[in-house]
């Protein structure tokens, strides 16, 4: 049972290796191999960590060998890291602007040139070039139940849920 | 004293500032134009660069977003622009 999805996995796999690229179908396939280990792994996934890796497989943009040449991950990576200083800057320029005017029109560049990051973050995150990793449900549950405690310092009244 | 006391009495309270530049707005419209220019051209020349065209797609996107912003900022400079004077 579970070698069947396993081929079928690596099949996955093996046509996306030979169509390039094609976004979120990658991560899918993972997910659905833990999927068909049951719920009774479930548990044994968070314990290691590894099994809660969220990434998509790597594009073959890369060269084998990276020498000091700029190759397309690093011009993706540059203009991020462009998009993230025009975002901290215009941060402020919006927040100390004088008129009204000039400071919507700086919160519309702001508004625009996050949405730009955003878009450069999923670019690299389709390629594979980002890999994110899930938490322990456990370890949410714990801090959830820790705050929930600190309800009890609200100065409002608020109703709990 | 008494005068300009008066002075102040008879005009009129600005809710908030006027459509005018100010010297700080000045310096952070002309840092905020290099910031822009610098953006545009490096973005431009990433585009140029990359082997995947869907990169270079997205690089291309944001270069003309910076040259967009360049254009938007600078009318802001122009003293044509009866709203900054």
């Amino acid at each position: 049972m579970y070698g069947q999805y396993q081929q079928q996995f690596a099949g996955l796999q093996g046509a996306q290796g030979m169509m390039g690229n094609m976004g979120m179908q990658g991560m899918q396939g993972m997910q659905g191999m833990q999927g068909a280990q049951g719920m009774q792994n479930q548990q044994q996934n968070q314990q290691q960590n590894q099994q809660n890796q969220i990434k998509n497989p790597q594009s073959n943009l890369l060269p084998k060998v990276k020498g000091p040449k700029i190759n397309d991950r690093d011009n993706v990576n540059l203009a991020l890291a462009q998009e993230k200083y025009i975002t901290d800057s215009l941060n402020v320029f919006a927040r100390e602007a004088s008129h009204r005017q000039l400071h919507n029109d700086v919160m519309r560049m702001f508004f625009e040139t996050h949405a730009m990051t955003r878009e450069l973050f999923n670019l690299m995150f389709r390629k594979g070039w980002y890999t994110l990793e899930g938490e322990q449900q456990q370890k949410l549950a714990q801090s959830y139940q820790k705050f929930q405690g600190y309800s009890t310092q609200f100065p409002y009244t608020t109703q709990m849920h | 004293m008494y005068q300009t006391n008066q002075q102040q009495a008879g005009q009129q309270i600005m809710p908030e500032p006027p459509n005018v530049v100010s010297t700080k707005d000045f310096l952070y419209l002309t840092d905020a134009l290099s910031w822009e220019l610098g953006a545009m051209k490096m973005m431009h020349h990433a585009a140029l660069n990359c082997t995947d065209p869907e990169i270079s797609t997205y690089l291309h996107q944001a270069g003309q977003m910076h040259q967009t912003h360049y254009q938007q900022l600078l009318t802001h400079l122009n003293p044509a622009n009866a709203a900054n004077m």
